[in-house]
């Protein structure tokens, strides 16, 4: 009820506002009339009038068919028009009802990217974005698309990937498809097709745009969509000519449409690529066991990513299980050579350290980076013989350490902010929980339910504090919902009754 | 503990590697190979300007040769290095990357991706 | 240019300086206008404003000590001005310390004729980073343009090596100076020097034995009934005075076997008294012992830690002015059983080795000329000091275009005796070449440069020499304590350990913990550069801080965003460091306050008192446990302790050189105290885990499901483990679990929430809101009357909302700003 009397005043404050315009317009005509330029200031005045009387009549169509924001985007956004864009979004009410200075914000970012990058609109813009003292979906996106704009692709990937964490109720639809198509947009150039046709056709995110690529990369991929059927010649042709930028995407339509149809979803065949030709060939040291393991390990090595985290990568498609095993056991031959050879080499240099100690060094060197291997690969930790092979045994312990350590610290930090009540804005706030979520992901899926009952307790205790706090103290809705339903889904898979009940409870929570 | 101590990584950045030299050399040699080593970075000569390890080329700098000849001096580093050194570099440089098309199914990279919404590539 | 090349080097001591000259083959002392190589480090500033340094000035220490000053070395390094009376100025440690190298710098030029523009000064080894760059500054401000600094046993040994024939195997270099101790182990091998390890005592010197001796002094007038107290600023003028006598007394009985302490005409609380008492050589023995047997518990420790038994050592040097005492060098020999080396002057080595190794690092004290370039242009590499007999020599043409008369096609290095030449080297495809050249031991090596076209006529080559000396060097100078960076959790990033090579340059990614807006005024993002051996970074010394402030970033940085910190030192062990912050492609170079940090009395005094009560608590708690070793190391505490407090008093009277002591002192007592904690919690840890395991199990058995049955059966296995393991976060990791699952079995217990509700009531007194917590106790009464288990769940849950949770941590990280 008195959410409708609050929309009542506002409104009728608005209506005065225009009043007074409308005054201020007469005004001006008497004022100028004095003046031999009567010609002039009656033009103006007639200006003034029709702008005045031309926002009602756009506010009226938005609020029928919510089209200021589309139109908004094809002319005064992508002509670049920061300012303006950022000023006339207010009259995209439907689109940006939940969130009108998310709106505003977005509208300039989206602007800033259709222009060449301009280092002043881009800090006037990041001043707006901190003036906003509530927190939407909007801010989020906009500071995303600014540090896109900025060149900091990371950056924006990480902020805009966090939109999918914002509890829906709270986040505008324009806002989600912003971050959305510029997503899809970062994977299609990056060849990451796996990301386009999984956000490409998410319902409440998809546009014309994403689905377009979507269904061309499934089509030549002989991949399924989600929800849908491989696309047709004419579905394929129908999504291209809705969406934007038909003649930079006609080479992809004519790539998809000869490509053969695939009815039946089937997993795609596994990828093949050619392997990166080894430096040291491990089959040249098969005489000596210590030369052979560390070939071994070399060609391995010599496949880690550039940047941690990456996906898709050649290691993490050809070091399968078997291999690591391979990998391991070839260590376990080494050893006692290595350890004779350790022996000899003690008593030439006559060292303090003794030849089991060095070796013993040596060891876990070997086992941190079997470990970091096995984590760039995806390997579980299920999948390592720690009883047959005691170097599989100590890397899993390292791989181990190394998972729980990262989900301890980061859930440890997110309990000491709370505590201080240090606030961060709610890019980062997002940005910070979507990290440490995908950190307890990673050990999750790494580590298997053993890892996942033992890190539960901690997290839950730690995430639900910062949850409480964020819709308690900072009414960040929009965040906090989706952190209860996520630790709701823990606890159910953990079977933790406590904790189960709790987030019920939470999730049920209304503002 | 975060505590890194000061070491090598073991096979990219082995001290016989940086300084060209085999496990069994001496102490001498380290010396020699060291003070010629940085007197060719000191005169930017390209011909030092990077060493062949398992894992491939790798950039030589005055710091790593420095931090290669203090290892070496000590015995109780050595020792450690040795093992890691039992595996000789590759003598010739490695083949050239594969080439671009040894890549999955699925259309290349889509370089216009930006652009076909009007914007401008990140 | 003269042809033979000339090296200097200085040893700026708390008590003497020294300078010494080096031409590649002889190794030669600068004496002062007083005619000695010794000058003292004491500086006067008269009324007029006229600055004297050395004897001139010492005469003045005891008559007008307000405008006379020594010993200001120890405050280097600090933010602590030295004020003269008379000329109402107030000078820096470092400023005082240039008007000495001044001083030396001058002997130099009077002697050789040359004002030296390059030279190493030698520094204690322990000497930590604010006090090394209060050392460079010192140096600019002489009037230096290149300085390197040389750690003062390095420069001893480099010196003894240099005259001692015969050196191999492994030696230590006892260096016992006014108010430092250091002790190095080294190793030559192959005509190189290796420093093995070092340790010291920052604050051990033959200043100790002074106090030692007037403090005997004292008590010797007491029994006249005159009490003087050292810690009284209205005795201090008494005091120096005892002092002056004390050392003076203290160096006659290096050859006498007995001496008199005379002041006279002392002031002691408005009467004079004139004191007049005699020292015999074994009251002096006795009193300097306890400091004697301090350095040599520390050579010990030093050995045991490079594995050096007994009697493996070939020598000992000693050096500096108190081991000239032979109680000093009889008690080292006979206990740490190895023969002194003879025949070297522990005054004066270290400034004969600082100009040693001024050659090793290729620094001619004459100032650079300007001379016209006789031929084509050759930058030359080539070691200018080197214990290799045949070392390289690599050359790289400057212009390679020009007339092809006068463009060398080959070159050829030929030594000055004409008893060697290298073959006619053709230059390769970079105008480059290398060569190996032959020297004659221990001797400068005088090489020409000759250069032939592709004619084979001769074309002049600019350098037409160069020269190379052979004998003992130094292997890259090593890290005395190791640097890192404090991060939020409170651990060290370990950037270069002690001992690392200089000069040394490093990065790490960091990781920041808060964002911070651009523009944010108060926003900062700390980065502490810390420097100790300690793993805890609240333990080490902040040498300096790199800060990332909202006003100069150009874009607002996120939390975690990416910094890339590189830390570099030079050889001298001057630090910076950068910070890139890729995202924004932004780079921080300011290091902020290189200070060492201002010991205030008051401060320390209160520090104390807090000691002693952790000290009482974890003393009982130790006896109770009957932890011999915790008692023990409890003791060394309280024994540290009782120094602290001594030299806080003498702070309080003015000494504020006593008062960094006692700072110092602090933070190792600081480490210890940790390491007793360590071993306190572990047992308690274990316990806990004993009491959750008997507690659980039942639950578990009774009321757990069977896949919670089977989970417990491996997390007590895991908890095994880790107690076997002395494993504490693995240990906690695995109790936590275990907890969880007992408690969801528990939860399953029909009286369960009855348990937990009275559990709670009656932690009630510590709720956050006492008035609702009753109310809520009085209705869970009511709950459990009428056996309502439901509203019981309910307003149990209710009521731990109201209890307060742990304390936050402090954070001792010296607030780092990044992880």
């Amino acid at each position: 009820m008195s959410s409708r009397i609050d929309a009542a005043l506002v409104l009728a404050r608005r209506a005065l506002s225009k009043v007074a315009a409308l005054v201020a317009a007469a005004f001006a005509v008497r004022v100028l009339a004095v003046e031999p330029t009567y010609a002039v200031a009656s033009a103006l005045a007639y200006l003034i009038l029709l702008v005045a009387l031309g926002g009602w009549l756009v506010a009226l169509l938005d609020l029928i068919g919510g089209i200021v924001w589309p139109v908004l985007r094809r002319t005064v956004i992508a002509a670049g028009l920061v300012r303006a864009s950022y000023w006339l979004s207010l009259l995209a009410r439907a689109s940006w009802e939940r969130d009108r200075e998310g709106g505003k914000l977005v509208a300039a970012a989206l602007a800033l990217l259709h222009r060449p990058h301009d280092a002043a609109l881009a800090t006037w813009l990041e001043g707006k974005i901190h003036a906003n003292a509530k927190t939407g979906l909007g801010g989020i996106v906009a500071t995303g698309l600014l540090a896109a704009s900025r060149g900091d692709s990371d950056g924006a990937r990480d902020i805009l990937a966090g939109a999918d964490a914002f509890d829906p109720d709270f986040a505008p639809a324009a806002a989600r498809r912003a971050a959305n198509d510029w997503l899809v947009a970062d994977a299609a150039s990056r060849g990451d097709w796996i990301t386009v046709i999984r956000r490409g056709v998410l319902p409440g995110q998809a546009t014309a745009y994403t689905r377009f690529l979507a269904r061309a990369a499934a089509r030549i991929r002989g991949e399924a969509l989600p929800g849908e059927p491989n696309p047709t010649d004419f579905g394929l042709w129908i999504s291209w000519l809705l969406a934007p930028g038909r003649k930079v995407m006609r080479p992809l339509l004519v790539e998809a449409r000869a490509a053969p149809r695939v009815l039946h979803q089937r997993k795609p065949p596994p990828p093949q690529p050619a392997m990166t030709v080894p430096l040291v060939d491990p089959a040249a040291h098969a005489d000596d066991p210590v030369a052979h393991a560390q070939a071994l390990h070399a060609t391995w090595l010599a496949l880690r990513p550039k940047t941690p985290g990456q996906a898709g990568t050649e290691l993490e498609q050809r070091l399968s299980a078997t291999r690591m095993q391979e990998l391991c056991r070839a260590w376990e031959e080494a050893w006692p050579h290595a350890e004779r050879r350790m022996r000899q080499r003690v008593a030439v240099l006559t060292t303090q350290t003794r030849a089991e100690e060095a070796l013993a060094g040596i060891r876990r060197a070997v086992a941190r980076e079997l470990a970091e291997l096995a984590r760039a690969a995806r390997l579980p930790l299920a999948t390592f013989e720690v009883e047959v092979l005691p170097t599989a045994a100590l890397a899993a312990e390292e791989l181990r350490a190394e998972l729980l350590t990262g989900v301890e610290t980061g859930s440890e930090e997110l309990r000491a902010r709370t505590a201080a009540d240090r606030r961060l804005p709610p890019a980062e706030e997002s940005r910070a929980w979507n990290q440490f979520r995908r950190r307890y992901e990673e050990a999750v899926l790494l580590g298997g339910m053993p890892l996942r009952y033992l890190l539960f307790p901690q997290v839950h205790r730690d995430v639900c504090g910062y949850a409480v706090w964020l819709w308690n103290d900072r009414k960040e809705y929009g965040l906090s919902g989706p952190m209860f339903r996520w630790l709701l889904a823990e606890a159910e898979a953990v079977g933790d009754v406590e904790a189960i009940e709790l987030q019920r409870k939470n999730v049920g929570a209304k503002r | 503990m975060s505590q890194k101590s000061d070491e090598f990584e073991p096979l990219g950045d082995n001290p016989f590697h940086v300084l060209g030299l085999r496990p069994d050399c001496t102490r001498v040699d380290v010396e020699r190979e060291g003070q010629k080593l940085l007197g060719m970075l000191g005169l930017k000569l390209k011909s030092a300007a990077t060493y062949m390890s398992p894992l491939g080329p790798r950039a030589r700098t005055e710091d790593k040769v420095r931090a290669a000849m203090a290892a070496l001096r000590d015995h109780e580093k050595r020792l450690g290095h040795e093992f890691w050194a039992s595996l000789p570099p590759p003598a010739t440089p490695p083949k050239p990357p594969p080439a671009p098309e040894t890549r999955g199914p699925g259309p290349a990279p889509l370089a216009e991706a930006f652009a076909a919404l009007g914007w401008r590539r990140s | 240019m003269t042809s033979a090349p000339l090296y200097v080097g200085i040893d700026l001591g708390t008590t003497n300086s020294t300078a010494a000259v080096f031409d590649g083959e002889k190794v030669a002392l600068v004496r002062n206008a007083q005619g000695s190589p010794i000058t003292p480090s004491v500086v006067r500033i008269d009324a007029r404003g006229n600055v004297s340094v050395g004897a001139r000035a010492r005469r003045f220490l005891d008559s007008d000590a307000d405008n006379t000053r020594s010993e200001f070395k120890r405050l280097m390094g600090t933010a602590q001005a030295i004020r003269f009376a008379a000329a109402g100025v107030e000078r820096r440690p470092e400023e005082l310390a240039a008007e000495v190298l001044r001083s030396l710098r001058a002997d130099v030029r009077d002697q050789i004729g040359v004002l030296p523009a390059r030279a190493v000064i030698s520094v204690p080894a322990l000497f930590e980073l604010p006090q090394t760059s209060a050392t460079s500054e010192a140096a600019r401000l002489a009037g230096f343009e290149r300085v390197e600094l040389l750690q003062e046993p390095i420069a001893s040994a480099l010196a003894a090596g240099w005259t001692v024939e015969d050196q191999g195997g492994a030696w230590l270099v006892y260096d016992l100076g006014g108010g430092t101790f250091d002790v190095s182990l080294l190793e030559t091998r192959d005509g190189l020097l290796r420093v093995v390890g070092h340790d010291g005592d920052n604050f051990l010197g033959g200043r100790d034995f002074d106090w030692a001796i007037v403090d005997w002094a004292i008590a010797q007038a007491a029994r006249d009934g005159v009490v003087i107290t050292r810690a009284d600023p209205a005795h201090a003028a008494a005091v120096r005075k005892i002092k002056l006598a004390a050392e003076e007394a203290k160096i006659e009985l290096s050859r006498a076997e007995s001496a008199s302490i005379t002041a006279p005409g002392l002031t002691v609380g408005g009467t004079d008294y004139d004191l007049d008492v005699t020292l015999d050589r074994e009251t002096l023995e006795r009193l300097c012992a306890p400091a004697i047997d301090r350095s040599i518990a520390v050579c010990r420790r030093l050995l045991q830690a490079h594995g050096v038994a007994e009697g493996g050592l070939t020598r000992v040097v000693l050096v500096g002015g108190p081991s000239v005492m032979p109680v000093v060098r009889r008690l080292v020999s006979e206990q740490l059983s190895v023969p002194p080396a003879e025949g070297l002057d522990p005054m004066t080595l270290v400034a004969q080795g600082a100009a040693i190794f001024a050659a090793t690092a290729g620094l001619e004290a004459r100032p650079a000329a300007i001379e016209p370039v006789r031929g084509a242009k050759v930058w030359l590499q080539y070691p200018a000091m080197s214990s290799d007999l045949t070392p390289h020599v690599v050359g790289r043409l400057v212009e390679r275009t020009g007339p092809v008369n006068s463009v060398p096609t080959e070159v050829q290095l030929g030594r000055s005796d004409g008893l060697w030449d290298s073959p006619w080297t053709p230059l390769d495809e970079e105008g480059a070449f290398v060569l190996p050249v032959s020297l004659v031991p221990r001797k400068p090596n005088v090489f020409r440069l000759a250069g032939k076209n592709i004619q084979g006529n001769a074309v002049a080559l600019d350098p037409p020499t160069l020269t190379i000396v052979q004998g003992l060097t130094i292997s890259d100078p090593p890290l005395s304590r190791t640097i890192g960076v404090a991060l939020a959790s409170n651990d060290v990033r370990v950037y270069f350990e002690r001992g690392a090579p200089l000069p040394a340059r490093r990065t790490f990614t960091l990781h920041t913990v808060d964002s911070v807006a651009r523009g944010a005024e108060k926003a900062v993002i700390k980065i502490p550069i810390v420097q100790g051996e300690y793993e805890q970074a609240h333990l080490c010394r902040l040498v300096g801080a790199l800060e990332i402030g909202g006003k100069e970033l150009k874009q607002t940085l996120a939390s975690g965003a990416e910094v890339e910190l590189t830390i570099e030192l030079d050889r001298g062990g001057r630090m910076s460091a950068r910070a890139l912050i890729p995202a924004i492609g932004q780079v921080f170079e300011s290091v902020a306050h290189l200070l060492v940090p201002e010991a205030d009395p008051e401060v320390l005094e209160s520090t104390v008192t807090a000691t002693r009560g952790r000290l009482g608590e974890l003393r009982t708690d130790a006896f109770r446990r009957q932890a011999r070793d915790s008692i023990e190391r409890l003791t060394q505490v309280e024994s540290a302790l009782d120094d602290v407090g001594r030299d806080i008093a003498a702070a309080r009277g003015g000494d504020a050189d006593a008062a960094q002591k006692a700072r110092r002192a602090l933070i190792e007592v600081d480490a210890l105290i940790e390491g007793v904690e360590l071993d306190r919690r572990w047992p308690e840890l274990d316990r806990e885990a004993r009491e959750a395991l008997i507690w659980t199990t039942g639950w578990v058995q009774d009321y757990g499901q069977p896949h919670e049955q089977t989970l417990y059966q491996e997390t007590a296995k895991a908890v095994e483990k880790a107690r076997q393991g002395r494993d504490p976060l693995e240990l906690q990791r695995q109790l936590r679990l275990l907890r969880r699952l007992g408690s969801s079995a528990y939860g399953r217990h029909p009286e369960a929430w009855k348990h937990r509700f009275e559990d709670a009531a009656a932690d009630v007194g510590n709720a956050t809101d006492v008035a609702r917590a009753q109310a809520l106790v009085k209705e869970g009464r009511e709950a459990l009357a009428k056996g309502d288990n439901e509203a019981l769940r309910r307003v149990t849950q209710k009521l731990w909302q109201l209890l307060p949770s742990a304390p936050e941590d402090r954070r001792k990280g010296h607030e780092s700003g990044v992880r």
